[in-house]
């Protein structure tokens, strides 16, 4: 009886110490963290940590976040995976904000065969990569938008230009709109640029002016000369290095007859009006992710907290925030949280969160805009006094109308009406 | 003579460098984790690039600013060898290697023209030609996001670890041999005093490009060796950063020592992953450091090393 | 038409650039890379201080903190090493390094949004140009003809170039070189600072301007020759038209333009490597 009970209480505290109830769940997240993208992002987590523990936490465990630098870097990126896998043990991973970030992370959490939930760049590589090798690239998914040529561009080509282009129209009596194309010297923009020169040749506008424009330039003078010389309407650009900032600047002090398209990430947060000193006026992007319309209601909290705790925000500073729901669903679904029952759990899951409803694809990341996909895309405007309006967004389902979450409308920059009005 | 100079560091000090070499023979074995074995590996990359360094400027007296391109230009071409040519990583990082040193052979003969602070300034122009060309053919270079995709060297830590340390010890024998050897002889010479060398009938162009090709190709195989580590490679291999890191490892190590430029790198890689976290700090860090030891003790941090004097001029 | 007017204008704001570069080196052979820091600096206490004291007190402010900077420099550090050419490069190097990580550590490596002195632009034959580019041409100018008024017509100038020209007999003559190098030190921190303030807000603020406007300088030495500031002024003219030429009529020209600068360079090391108008150097 004695021995029995022994063995017994030997067996419960075995099980006890081997048991992993109450245990964290440590989650790691790489990212730039001295700079704007990791912080917002680190927030983004903290806040998301924050409502799943009062939720209960993953399968009753609470869950705690780690964090590792990795500079904005590939090598930094790759070396923070490690650290966070070999020395700290997190069960998963998360971040990035860059495309050299998420390539070196993304490569790292592969080789660990760690399941990880990126926020990151590198789309077309993602994309290609991870059904050509499934076996080696199933561990890690993305919740960025899933390709810029099919999401991103397509919005542009499809909804944004036409619309601007039809306001000017109307506004300046112009006949045929003509477009100067001007994109970062940079990969990601390598397909877009030349799908734009393709489609909106096809689609009857005069091209008359293109070029790429240098990551690292600190005066664009010559570009802005060109364009002004080409007499073009609208610039659809492409930018999201430093280099926007001296771009805009002199395309006000400039005063280039001309409105923005495209996208401008440095114009996607509100810190923009300040970096470049009020000349931000009238300059737009495209957006997705949060808002500070209630698309969803946590599209307009996520905005509104890290607007207040940081005063800036990017496409992809919420990222984290989704992950960790991702995590959090998958894993509820699957009732473990062991590799590949939820790789299989993170494909089937569907749910309304930031920037739209969240839902994986095949090819591991996720479903953006334009028209009857997970979230939406939208245009925001500057304008003068430092007001940041949403004037278009693409319909979530065919024949839909969104024009209720639409708060402002195109303002047109005063030396343009005074450079083409008849 | 190399013979005569290894008997005299085991006479001197026979017990420090036996305990040093079973240290770093047995690291997979009491490695905390393999987070700390990685960073070794990284060190060892990291004191062959600095040894790399320290034999052209050490021993020839040619400033080069410039040395990430070797080390960036072994590294995407070791990966380019392997993702495109499906040449094997071990003869990948060879030829990468060999194609770095003809690289180190053909710009050596530019760079004979000019001397000193010029010097320094058409090395310091190599890398950016390079990262030039890794900008502008995005199809194959991959511009700002860099290369994935292609082969490692070896999944096992284990593998990783005992390749990397056999490469630190070829070449730290092979410094110790050219030092040691009548070459080693011409060439402090030459950085001694040039003219007095030419005077005395040896070919100083042959033998300054010669050992800037050496330095290159050491290098280059060091670079193609970290991209395949790695798995991932960016233009930041290129970068001036790089080249800046290889100076500060060498020179806070000691320049013209062959323990000098290994003590260097071993420091700042555990330094940077181990307690300097902020990386503007760092560099703050190092910089501040390297003027203290340029001002105060030239000869670098180790306790052993001879006094050195840069050449004066008036 | 575009191509002469920013020409132009480039080149009087390069050339105000160099003028202070090739002073400190060819009076003092110094190789002083802190050079692009004191420019750096000057845009940064600009920044901190023109909302305090206005836009001009500010300017004048920052140029007299960054001359006691170049000042204490070159007193503590440079001086004293002044016989190893190699080590000045490095330690300056250095410097200008842990400076620029601790601006950045401070401000952040944002571009940051400097004002200019006029906002507001005009067309000039077809070229929109902006006031500031103008005005920064002109202040290059007035302070360049100023500079060689000093240099020609003052005694303490006379005594600078003379040290140029002919070290030793000067310093047989009485003219102290520990003095003039650190004259000569500040006054090239003051017109590395006043161009700064000038050409910054044409261009933009990041804690690694130092490097460019260095390597600006340095070029222009190179091509125009050690020694001769009227060589460096000249060499600017050649690399600014030269650059503003590759931009406009090449294909996506702008993103060679720091190619441009430095295939000039490295072709005038190659085959001319005193430059052309500077005094042949020993090794």
């Amino acid at each position: 009886m004695k021995k029995g009970m022994l063995i017994l209480g030997v067996i419960v505290l075995l099980a006890a110490g081997t048991s992993t109830y109450g245990q964290p769940i440590k989650i790691g997240y790489v990212g730039a963290v001295t700079w704007d993208y990791g912080k917002t992002q680190i927030a983004a987590a903290r806040l998301g940590i924050e409502e799943i523990n009062k939720a209960g936490g993953i399968l009753g465990r609470p869950v705690e976040l780690v964090i590792a630098d990795s500079e904005l870097k590939s090598a930094g990126a790759s070396n923070a995976v490690h650290k966070l896998v070999e020395v700290d043990k997190v069960d998963f991973l998360m971040g990035c904000y860059g495309s050299e970030e998420t390539m070196g992370a993304r490569e790292a959490a592969c080789d660990l065969k760690k399941v990880s939930v990126f926020s990151g760049g590198a789309t077309h590589e993602w994309i290609t990569t991870t059904l050509q090798k499934y076996e080696r690239y199933k561990y890690t998914f993305r919740n960025s938008p899933h390709d810029e040529l099919d999401a991103e561009a397509r919005y542009v080509v499809d909804l944004q230009v036409p619309w601007m282009a039809e306001a000017l129209k109307k506004e300046l009596g112009i006949g045929k709109v003509k477009l100067a194309i001007l994109t970062d010297a940079a990969k990601w923009q390598d397909l877009c640029h030349d799908l734009f020169l393709k489609e909106f040749k096809e689609k009857g506008y005069e091209i008359v002016y293109q070029s790429r424009f240098s990551t690292t330039a600190t005066d664009a003078s010559v570009e802005l000369t060109e364009i002004k010389k080409s007499g073009a309407h609208i610039i659809v650009g492409g930018m999201a290095y430093k280099s926007t900032l001296p771009l805009i600047r002199q395309w006000a002090e400039m005063q280039v007859p001309t409105i923005w398209a495209g996208v401008n990430v440095l114009a996607m947060s509100p810190k923009f009006w300040e970096q470049t000193g009020g000349k931000a006026a009238y300059v737009t992007t495209y957006n997705f992710g949060s808002a500070h319309i209630a698309i969803t209601p946590q599209t307009k909290m996520m905005w509104d907290y890290l607007s207040e705790k940081l005063g800036t925000c990017y496409f992809n500073s919420h990222g984290p925030y989704v992950s960790l729901w991702s995590l959090k669903h998958a894993a509820e679904r699957a009732k473990t949280i062991e590799t590949e029952p939820m790789i299989k759990a993170l494909k089937e899951i569907k749910f309304d969160s930031v920037g739209g409803t969240i839902k994986y694809m095949a090819n591991h990341t996720f479903q953006y805009g334009p028209v009857g996909a997970g979230s939406p895309m939208w245009t925001l405007q500057h304008q003068p006094g430092g007001k940041f309006v949403m004037i278009h967004i693409g319909p979530l389902n065919p024949g839909e109308s969104q024009t209720k979450y639409v708060d402002g409308k195109l303002m047109l920059p005063p030396w343009m009406i005074k450079a083409w009005k008849k | 003579m190399i013979l005569a100079k290894l008997r005299l560091i085991l006479r001197d000090s026979p017990i420090f460098f036996l305990i040093l070499l079973g240290v770093f023979i047995s690291v997979p074995f009491w490695a905390p984790n393999l987070w700390f074995i990685r960073i070794f590996i990284i060190g060892n990359l990291f004191a062959v690039f600095a040894l790399s360094w320290n034999l052209l400027v050490g021993y020839t007296g040619q400033i080069s600013f410039g040395h990430a391109f070797f080390f960036g230009g072994g590294a995407y071409a070791s990966v380019l060898l392997n993702k495109y040519l499906a040449i094997s990583p071990p003869l990948a990082i060879f030829l990468a290697g060999l194609m770095c040193g003809i690289s180190g052979f053909l710009l050596g003969y530019p760079c004979l023209r000019v001397r000193g602070v010029y010097l320094a300034l058409m090395t310091w122009a190599f890398p950016l030609i390079f990262i030039g060309i890794v900008m502008y053919y995005g199809g194959v270079f991959g511009r700002e996001m860099g290369i994935s995709g292609y082969q490692g060297l070896s999944s096992s830590y284990t593998i990783n670890y005992y390749a990397s340390f056999v490469l630190l010890a070829l070449v730290m024998f092979l410094t110790i041999a050219i030092v040691n050897s009548r070459l080693g002889l011409i060439i402090r010479s030459i950085r001694d005093n040039e003219i007095l060398a030419e005077s005395v009938g040896i070919h100083v162009s042959r033998y300054k490009v010669m050992i800037f090709a050496l330095s290159g190709l050491i290098a280059g195989v060091a670079g193609a060796f970290y991209a395949h580590f790695l798995k991932s490679i960016t233009p930041e291999l290129l970068a001036v950063d790089m080249s800046i890191l290889v100076i500060i490892m060498v020179i806070i190590g000691g320049l013209g020592s062959t323990f000098g430029p290994v003590f260097g790198a071993f420091m700042v890689t555990f330094l940077n992953n181990y307690l300097l976290y902020i990386s503007e700090l760092r560099m703050m860090i190092y910089a501040l450091v390297l003027i203290a030891v340029l001002f105060l003790r030239p000869q670098g941090l180790l306790p052993w090393s001879p006094p050195i004097r840069f050449r004066s001029v008036k | 038409m575009e191509i002469f007017i920013f020409g132009l204008t480039l080149s009087l704001m390069y050339g105000l650039i160099a003028a202070g570069f090739a002073l400190i080196l060819g009076t003092s052979r110094i190789f002083d890379l802190c050079f692009g820091t004191y420019y750096m600096l000057g845009s940064y206490t600009y920044l901190v201080f023109y909302r305090v004291f206005g836009k001009i007190p500010a300017l004048f402010v920052s140029i007299f903190i960054v001359g006691i900077l170049a000042w204490l420099i070159h007193r503590i550090l440079l001086y004293p090493l002044r016989t190893r050419p190699i080590v000045v490069m490095v330690v300056s190097c250095a410097l200008a390094i842990a400076i620029a990580e601790g601006i950045t550590l401070w401000f952040g490596t944002d571009y940051k949004y400097i004002p200019p002195m006029f906002e507001g632009s005009i067309e000039i034959f077809g070229a929109s140009v902006t006031y500031q580019r103008l005005f920064a041409g002109m202040i290059a100018i007035f302070t360049l003809s100023l500079l060689w008024f000093y240099l020609n017509r003052t005694k303490r100038g006379l005594g600078i170039r003379a040290l140029i020209q002919q070290s030793e007999a000067a310093q047989l003559a009485g003219i102290d070189p520990k003095n003039v190098q650190l004259t000569v030190a500040c006054i090239g921190a003051w017109l590395a600072a006043l161009s700064s303030v000038m050409v910054v807000p044409v261009f933009s603020l990041s804690p690694h301007i130092w490097l460019d406007a260095t390597l600006l300088s340095f070029a222009g030495v190179v091509v125009g020759g050690l020694g001769s500031i009227g060589g460096a002024l000249l060499a600017m003219v050649v690399i600014a038209f030269a650059e503003t030429t590759v931009s406009f009529l090449i294909k996506e020209g702008g993103f060679f333009k720091q190619a441009v600068y430095v295939a000039i360079m490295i072709i005038v090391l190659l085959v001319r490597p005193h430059g052309f108008f500077g005094k042949k150097e020993e090794a």
